[in-house]
């Protein structure tokens, strides 16, 4: 799924039409909107928003309630009685199969001022906004024709918005719409991760239940659990209290033996997948090595072509300058023809060339002497005409004589230069065709069935789990016991206190019930959480790697629902978390948790509709390296393109620079926002960075 | 006043944009590629492409017509000359004004016409501007001739077409020059 063009219609600050067309292709899958601060970067990702979902985010210069969404010239020359319309046109291609999908989203909201006085700009709605969607295929618009969301009569009201929600989740959106300042939030995310794989599996309902119960939320502020509690009054509050100790003590025993159960079965799941890989691995040693030396050719070769490109390059600007070179070659002959001038002449002050012809061609001297041919005073201006300017060329002639010899100069050594440069790219040729030749012969001896290389990654992940789990096991077992040494204690005291008050029993009997019926919530949860949490890890492990190519560090989402960052220690101690992270390190885990979420998403949707590629969704980054040094943003921005299908991203022109975007952004998807400071409006053209 | 306002100024790259037109559009199309140097490119910039071949144009004593067969055009506009090439290509008319013999002009008339700073009269301004054009045209051919079509011959330093003929014509640019 990707985005092919975006239309604005007077939407905020983009006055009139404006339209951005989308890089599609599958290597230069980058599109860069370059802009300074407040020049309106922000407001094509709220366009996006808006179009998809009907409604803006709050930002760092307005609040979403207080968005208006008309561009302000409009606003401008609206009455009370004329609305002026937004609208916000999205072209969404699918090429999943051979045919390719198109899906153009159109949302239009018409806007009234409501007061006659010229000075009151404020708007209000004059209907809610209307969504409709037009499909083709192949080019060919369906013949339904455009399908209104609200007003069609094949479909159910609201088919459009559910169209869009199937491809691009609302709930999903925060990743793919992805905001820069929340690249080093260092805050506890737990809820955010909490409620995004909650939103992949769809258990957001059993949540909401335990939030009412005894989590608490924004929505429920005070929890069933805190208002039977506080109904409890008395001496056997006392014991009430003992007694919530003592069962939140056994929900704790409970929970921490269904965890060693958990971490018994990561155990086993662990020592299965590591048995079963290394069977693979024993069975494939020579072709484990032989595809080893495939992927290190391969990635050779690659690396060689950039080079080799590079080179051609500079080679290409070398002998760009060629004609300073076939030019200042020409000196001598310059300078042959100087001999025959007389370069230095007469400097008359007011006289030139033009002056004499002129008294010429008027047949009379200054002095009122007739000027014939052949006569005294003709013949000597004849002869001052030839000292001075132009015929006496001196300062110019000695000008473009030091700028030839510069020339000659500059040129000395090109031709040495550019020949090193022709030795070097066919150096890289050679060594491409050589390395070419090596992976052909071993294409044809190995079996690629199976990408062992992978193989191998899965069994040293499945190792490391395993240890993992075993580490777990043994920290649990140690809680339960100190848990269970608790309870005792508290028993005893709870038996040294009076009976219970009767008027208190029927609080106590509904707190055990929310207690039981929180428990086996959380029980439902778990059992679908755990194996997502360890799918999830795994996909963050093949990403961390890939990201930072590190053997000896590794991420993993704890059940506290933070990603931790260890570095692997030898020789059966467990491995060192490292808590102070670089803000380098804080950025990338960052970034691998919000790839590794997207991937998840896709794989659950996969499984789900046995099919494959129905969610593959594109990367929207709205300035995303405004906090990051350059050699950060150099670090993420390279692995953008990899990791997503298609990269969309405003950014500020010192970052473009330093993220070495340009190597996969096609010119013609290079924007420029610029402002007109004194309309405080924008505009987009396509000449964005240096190519 | 009024009519002076509108009095067109005849200045060598600064009066009119540089236009290819038809057979040198398709020329320049196989030599250069805007805003990037891929494989087809042998030049960055239109620009140096023209001035190279004006030059080069020149040295051959070789100058063609234009071509109005066809609608291909590709133009360097004023604004490219003026940001760094119009010392460039200016240099470039001045040597070949005072070299030129195809019109049997004197020494004097030669250097008269190069290094006249002023405002030219629209003959001298059209002619030379032609002169120029004409060159750049043969040149064009030539560089096309040896950079795109030439084969490469095995006695060639290097065996990459591309490479080749470019290092095979900068180390020998001119057969024959009359000039050196």
């Amino acid at each position: 799924m990707k985005f092919k063009q975006i239309t604005l219609v007077n939407f905020m600050r983009y006055k009139g039409e404006n339209t951005l067309r989308f890089s599609t292709d599958d290597k230069m899958n980058v599109t860069a909107i370059l802009g300074n601060n407040t020049f309106g970067k922000t407001t094509i990702a709220q366009a996006f928003r808006w179009g998809l979902y009907g409604e803006v985010t709050t930002t760092n210069y307005a609040k979403k309630e207080k968005a208006v969404l008309l561009s302000n010239e409009i606003i401008a020359g609206l009455d009370v009685n004329t609305p002026g319309e937004v609208r916000v046109e999205i072209t969404v291609s699918d090429k999943a199969s051979d045919t390719e999908h198109e899906y153009k989203f159109v949302r239009r909201q018409l806007f009234k001022r409501i007061s006659q006085n010229p000075n009151n700009y404020d708007i209000q709605p004059v209907s809610n906004s209307r969504l409709s969607v037009l499909i083709s295929a192949d080019g060919v618009p369906s013949e339904e024709g455009p399908i209104d969301n609200d007003f069609s009569r094949r479909h159910p009201a609201g088919y459009v918005q559910d169209m869009i929600n199937n491809m691009f989740p609302e709930k999903l959106s925060a990743y793919f719409f992805f905001d820069g300042e929340r690249w080093n939030e260092n805050k506890n995310k737990t809820d955010e991760v909490k409620r995004s794989i909650n939103t992949i599996l769809g258990v957001s309902s059993i949540l909401k239940m335990k939030e009412h119960l005894k989590d608490g939320s924004k929505d429920y502020k005070t929890t069933v659990y805190q208002r039977l509690n506080r109904s409890i009054k008395g001496s056997s509050k006392e014991s009430q209290d003992l007694k919530s100790k003592i069962s939140a003590n056994e929900s704790t025993i409970a929970r921490l033996e269904k965890d060693l159960e958990h971490y018994g079965q990561d155990y086993e799941v662990a020592k299965t997948d590591k048995e079963r890989y290394a069977v693979i691995l024993e069975n494939n040693r020579s072709a484990e090595e032989d595809q080893k030396e495939l992927k290190n050719l391969e990635n050779r070769i690659e690396s060689n072509k950039r080079r080799m490109e590079g080179n051609y390059r500079d080679f290409i600007q070398l002998f760009s300058k060629a004609d300073k070179l076939l030019t200042s070659e020409l000196l001598p002959s310059v300078e042959r023809l100087f001999s025959q001038l007389d370069l230095k002449g007469k400097d008359i002050p007011g006289v030139t060339s033009d002056t004499i012809d002129w008294l010429i061609e008027h047949k009379k001297c200054l002095c009122g002497e007739e000027l014939t041919p052949g006569h005294a005073h003709y013949e000597a201006l004849m002869k001052l005409r030839d000292d001075v300017y132009p015929n006496k060329i001196g300062g110019p002639a000695k000008l473009l004589q030091s700028r030839l010899n510069d020339w000659a100069n500059e040129s000395a050594d090109l031709i040495d230069k550019m020949h090193h440069k022709a030795i070097e790219y066919e150096d890289f040729q050679k060594e491409i065709g050589e390395a070419q030749m090596r992976s052909e012969r071993i294409e044809e001896r190995i079996d690629r069935r199976q990408n062992l290389q992978d193989v191998r990654k899965r069994y040293n992940r499945a190792r490391q789990n395993e240890e993992e789990a075993t580490r777990k096991k043994g920290e649990t077992t140690g809680r339960i016991d100190s848990l269970k040494n608790n309870n005792h204690s508290l028993n005893v005291q709870l038996c040294e206190l009076e009976a219970q008050d009767k008027a208190n029993r029927p609080y106590v009997r509904a707190i055990e019930y929310v207690n039981a019926l929180y428990e086996i919530a959380e029980k439902d949860i778990e059992r679908l959480e755990r194996p997502t949490i360890r799918e999830l890890n795994d996909i963050i492990a093949g990403n961390f790697e890939k990201m930072f190519n590190s053997k000896d560090k590794y991420a993993r989402l704890e059940n506290d629902y933070k990603i931790h960052m260890y570095y692997r220690s030898l020789g059966g101690h467990s491995d060192f978390e490292e808590t102070r992270l670089s803000n380098g390190e804080l950025i990338a885990i960052n970034f691998v948790y919000i790839v590794s979420i997207l991937e998840l998403a896709k794989k659950r949707q996969e499984k789900e509709s046995k099919e494959s590629g129905v969610l593959r969704l594109p990367l929207v980054l709205d300035a995303p390296f405004s906090n990051l040094s350059s050699e950060n943003t150099h670090l993420v921005a390279n692995k953008l393109p990899e990791f997503a299908e298609q990269v969309i991203i405003f950014m500020l022109d010192k970052d473009w620079e330093a993220s070495g975007l340009k190597d996969y952004t096609l010119p013609d998807y290079c924007y420029r926002i610029y402002r007109d400071f004194s309309a405080n409006s924008s505009t987009l053209t396509t000449d964005g960075g240096e190519f | 006043m009024a009519g002076k306002a509108n009095e067109k100024i005849y200045d060598y790259f600064k009066s009119d944009p540089i236009i290819l037109n038809g057979k040198f559009a398709r020329y320049a199309d196989d030599m250069w590629v805007q805003n990037r140097i891929d494989d087809r490119s042998r030049f960055e910039k239109l620009v140096d492409l023209y001035a190279t071949a004006a030059i080069i144009g020149f040295r051959k004593g070789s100058r063609l017509a234009d071509d109005k067969m066809s609608d291909d055009k590709r133009t360097i506009p004023l604004d490219v000359i003026a940001k760094g090439h119009y010392n460039r290509l200016y240099t470039i008319m001045q040597v070949i004004l005072l070299l030129d013999d195809s019109r049997g002009l004197e020494a004097k008339e030669k250097a008269r016409m190069a290094f006249d700073g002023g405002n030219k009269t629209e003959k001298d301004y059209t002619d030379n501007m032609e002169l120029f054009h004409s060159y750049a045209r043969g040149g064009l051919e030539h560089l096309h001739n040896v950079l795109v079509r030439r084969p490469v011959n095995p006695d060639d330093e290097f065996s990459d077409a591309k490479i080749a003929n470019v290092m095979e014509f900068i180390k020998n640019p001119i057969n024959n020059d009359e000039f050196l």
